[in-house]
């Protein structure tokens, strides 16, 4: 995973609650960034807290974003990139009931974050709430771009 | 009319993979699911899907279990949390989630006695 291991942002972000705190913020710009040209309103609708206020500070979810009008979401699990045995990006789609009982539909996509994966989400996520492209469509992109990556890797070593 | 439902529901999921497994347990109760009960969800959803797949979320189910001891130590988790999922290290979308649809879970038993007591007292 040469190139990708070279450039991965925020590597200790397990390890450091300041390094969590500014990952959180640079994913709050970097999607703020995406979707303000398209003039899309979106709110969190994951509190990654327990009870007690404190926070999870596992990357589980470490960004999400509900866009109520389109009854979509997505939702960022940022993985720890010393666990080399995972895919450095996946994605799939899942639904969920919103406090109204109407189902919402949830991109959710696994990461180590890097230069190369932060592309890859942020078209994923591009796809999903400006294009708002199906769940077949959204599928088929997922699969294609983890191949391409994965030979990409493979290539490399 | 429509039924009333109970104020504490939700479920623990076994997701995704090959053959895109699809298997639950869940919860639905008067009263907040204490973090036994949730372990004991856990359990039974391990034992309700074939062997093989609960092989091949051994990670995941391992991560369940780790986070519903750290909630229970943190007074628990609510509906805020919606849809966590737990992912198969190397896998697309072999997981294991928890979704808590309305109320409170994994509390420890002694604060549930608590809650219990407090709101009778009132």
């Amino acid at each position: 995973m040469g190139d990708i291991i070279n450039t991965i942002f925020f590597e200790d972000f397990l390890l450091d609650h300041d390094i969590y705190d500014a990952n959180e913020r640079w994913w709050d710009c970097g999607i703020q960034f995406l979707l303000m040209p398209y003039q899309i309103e979106y709110q969190p609708y994951i509190n990654a807290k327990f009870r007690n206020g404190k926070k999870f500070y596992n990357g589980n979810p470490m960004y999400n974003a509900l866009v109520s009008n389109q009854k979509r979401a997505f939702k960022i699990i940022q993985e720890n990139p010393k666990e080399t045995d995972r895919l450095v990006i996946t994605a799939w789609v899942d639904s969920f009931e919103n406090d109204d009982d109407e189902q919402i539909e949830e991109l959710t996509i696994s990461m180590i974050l890097s230069n190369k994966t932060n592309k890859i989400a942020q078209d994923w996520i591009e796809k999903w709430l400006v294009e708002l492209v199906d769940e077949k469509v959204i599928n088929e992109l997922i699969e294609r771009d983890i191949n391409t990556l994965q030979e990409q890797i493979y290539q490399e070593e | 009319m429509a039924k009333k439902r109970k104020k504490h529901r939700g479920r623990i999921q076994a997701q995704g993979g090959d053959n895109d497994l699809e298997s639950s347990q869940s919860w639905s109760q008067e009263e907040p699911l204490n973090k036994e009960d949730g372990l004991r969800l856990l359990e039974e959803l391990k034992n309700q899907i074939p062997e093989e797949e609960a092989n091949k979320r051994k990670y995941a189910f391992k991560k369940v279990q780790e986070f519903i001891e750290e909630a229970a130590e943190n007074g628990g988790v609510d509906s805020s949390i919606r849809n966590i999922s737990f992912l198969e290290p190397g896998t697309k979308d072999t997981r294991v989630d928890i979704e808590v649809k309305s109320g409170i879970a994994f509390i420890i038993l002694a604060s549930l006695i608590l809650i219990i007591f407090i709101v009778w007292a009132i």
